[in-house]
């Protein structure tokens, strides 16, 4: 997936409107500072046509597979809800097909969810990106580890990047042992042929 | 805060005029949609990533009447807020 910045977002639209490349990259910091400024004083922000930005209360519950995960985005979240538009915009390849009834006795190979299911698969995805965008903003990591905010934060997990992540770097004392081992193996072996 | 309400807080910041910080939001709209249309991420630093998510196909199945439905695949706008932008509405931190 190809991924834009903010600069390339507002020469875009300096392109399109035909302001200059300052003025529109202006225009997209004001209007995500206001966005800010409003979600902090959690009033929700609507754009027409493309969606509403709104403070939500994260239901923290310890039960929860996502539980670790949730506690470094504090108790609140900022969700956004895209608008018509944009979700009948991008769903535009799938969007002739409906939800049918499925009648007895007709049998898919299609993994069967219950709608509880496939929130906790969504909110594993969304976990999932957003320990790629931790990944790719190290500036900013690397300014957390100043402010020793990283100290008092759980780290991400997942399913992909859990494995690599747990596995535990053999010492060099058992890697000496092993090698020592096999040539010892070995020297038996020779010298035990020789006698024979 | 309504559409209207926003593009009067940008004129008045950028000092535009309202039917120039409605078409440059209009156009910033277009470019973001066509964007995300084109399953393009869209990264602000600070702020978070805009991205679409695929649902692949499936069967739901209702928990009372144990009927079966196919649900088709879809393609869903998400926004997934960076971790700084939670941090500093938690914290009261400045937007840089």
């Amino acid at each position: 997936m190809n991924n834009l910045t903010l600069s390339e977002i507002a020469n875009l639209i300096a392109s399109k409107v035909h302001i200059s490349n300052e003025e529109s990259e202006a225009f997209v910091n004001k209007l995500f500072e206001i966005i800010f400024e409003s979600l902090s004083i959690d009033e929700s922000i609507k754009i027409n046509n493309f969606g509403t930005f709104k403070l939500t209360k994260i239901q923290l519950n310890p039960n929860d597979r996502t539980y670790n995960n949730k506690e470094i985005h504090s108790e609140y979240n900022v969700s956004f809800i895209s608008d018509p538009v944009l979700s009948n915009l991008v769903n535009k390849p799938f969007a002739q097909f409906e939800k049918t009834l499925l009648a007895e006795g007709i049998d898919l190979d299609l993994p069967m969810q219950t709608d509880f299911e496939r929130d906790i698969e969504l909110l594993e995805k969304e976990d999932l990106v957003i320990s790629e965008l931790h990944k790719v903003n190290d500036e900013e990591k690397a300014k957390l580890i100043d402010n020793k905010i990283l100290n008092s934060v759980t780290p991400v997990k997942n399913k992909s990047e859990g494995k690599s992540c747990n596995k535990k770097k053999l010492p060099k004392w058992s890697i000496i042992l092993g090698a020592a081992a096999v040539i010892g193996f070995f020297t038996y072996l020779l010298i035990d042929d020789s006698s024979d | 805060m309504t559409h209207e309400e926003l593009i009067d807080k940008l004129a008045e910041r950028l000092d535009w005029d309202h039917a120039k910080a409605t078409e440059v939001l209009e156009s910033m709209v277009t470019v973001m949609n066509e964007q995300l249309v084109n399953n393009i991420q869209i990264s602000i630093d600070g702020v978070g990533v805009f991205e679409t998510l695929k649902n692949e196909e499936h069967i739901s199945l209702d928990p009372i009447t144990q009927a079966r439905y196919l649900v088709p695949p879809e393609v869903v706008a998400v926004f997934i807020p960076d971790i700084m932008l939670n941090n500093r509405l938690v914290k009261g931190d400045d937007y840089e």
